[in-house]
């Protein structure tokens, strides 16, 4: 049990899962990272620790770039952030954390938006509907 | 001239004895600081901020230790190929409640819940356990008191504890270092005034393991005082020591009836 080098850290993302067109919606991220600046030292060798910090942090929409934030040394360990976003159509929330060593982690959620009818706009407009009946 | 001062010092010195002999007698060893609808949680002297990131489950940066260790309770490990969740079935929950009454006699000894879960998983599972401050103990330690949320504390002092709650309670109110400070000038007579940027809480541990803003990781009670003595720069204890359980012992036990409030987050 000691010793063991952990690979998969954590990250968590939270989406509402239903918004109301125009709305404005939070989403919160939360990685799990050491964040060390590189600067301090071992306090009985003198040794530097290496500095390992997230330098990016990207969110896409239904693969497009919706927002995207450079970070640098002196973020607190375990960093928390959050941002605001327009709800449009529903679709996927990605969310990727970069490393200044180049690992990449990456979250995803769903989110469903709907009219004030109460029908689910979808991000691809679909122009005739019944078209399975066709290839019946 | 010399020997009136000698026997004006005797005199004092007798006196003083006397008066220190008084206190000693009016000292009820039962008697608790704090009534009990007199309690007040570390979050009460916290400010706004701090509270509002420690009740809202994503904000809160210690429940990262608790789904970590959610997934240690049912991973399977060891030479016997067991997990925790094989013996303590998660979906019966008998590990619900049990956090509130640690720590606990052990085979003549007290011990703490980190010690009770390196003791089971060395004998039950044949693991090669770490130091009680290791990530993986204290992420398991805060999954089992996260079980046992809002449950009140509750703590027994009876039987074999007894001897051990004595040795606390004289710990508490013992001078150490060079400020010659003990816990119960800070804790007991001036809880909530300022001491620079931050206000004296009454001393309870019912967050505990609770997340420290200043470390940026989840800490044990132990380490807790380890801080405490370093600030009134006294030697500390290694964690794990048999005073320090004592004095946990006392410290949950005055504070018994307090909801348990793990993981909370602190400065």
């Amino acid at each position: 049990m000691a010793g063991e080098e952990r690979k998969n850290w954590r990250r968590r993302l939270k989406v509402p899962k239903t918004a109301l067109v125009d709305e404005i919606i939070t989403i919160k991220t939360m990685a799990e990272h050491v964040m060390e600046p590189g600067v301090r030292r071992d306090p009985e060798t003198g040794v530097i620790y290496p500095k390992k910090i997230i330098d990016a942090v990207i969110c896409r929409f239904n693969g497009q770039q919706i927002y995207r934030s450079q970070w640098f040394s002196g973020v607190s360990a375990n960093p928390f952030m959050s941002f605001k976003m327009k709800a449009v159509t529903s679709g996927l929330v990605e969310v990727e954390w970069i490393d200044d060593y180049g690992q990449s982690t990456y979250k995803k959620a769903v989110l469903v938006v709907y009219d004030n009818e109460g029908k689910e706009i979808l991000p691809i407009k679909i122009d005739n509907i019944n078209s399975n009946k066709e290839i019946m | 001239m010399f020997f009136i001062m000698k026997s004006a010092l005797v005199l004092m010195l007798v006196f003083s004895f006397n008066l220190f002999a008084e206190e000693l007698s009016d000292f009820d060893t039962y008697k608790k600081p704090y009534e009990k609808d007199e309690l007040k949680s570390g979050s009460y002297y916290s400010k706004d901020e701090t509270r509002a990131m420690e009740k809202d489950e994503f904000d809160n940066p210690g429940m990262i230790w608790v789904e970590k260790g959610n997934e240690l309770f049912n991973k399977k490990m060891g030479k016997n190929n067991y997990s925790c969740a094989n013996c303590h079935n998660q979906n019966n929950n008998s590990l619900i409640g049990i956090a509130v009454s640690y720590p606990i006699i052990h085979q003549n000894k007290l011990i703490n819940l980190e010690q009770k879960i390196n003791l089971c998983l060395e004998n039950n599972m044949n693991l090669k356990t770490g130091p009680l401050e290791s990530d993986n103990v204290l992420s398991l330690s805060s999954f089992i008191t996260y079980l046992s949320k809002g449950l009140p504390m509750n703590v027994s002092i009876k039987g074999e504890a007894e001897e051990f709650f004595i040795r606390g309670k004289q710990l508490y109110f013992e001078r150490i270092g060079q400020m010659n400070l003990a816990c119960n000038q800070c804790h007991d007579n001036l809880a909530g005034s300022y001491l620079r940027a931050e206000r004296i809480s009454q001393g309870h541990i019912n967050g505990f393991p609770s997340y420290l803003m200043r470390w940026e990781n989840i800490a044990s009670v132990h380490r807790r005082f380890q801080f405490c003595n370093n600030q009134a720069r006294a030697e500390p204890l290694e964690i794990g020591h048999a005073d320090y359980n004592a004095l946990q012992l006392y410290i949950a036990w005055r504070g018994n009836g307090l909801p348990l409030e793990s993981p909370s987050v602190r400065r």
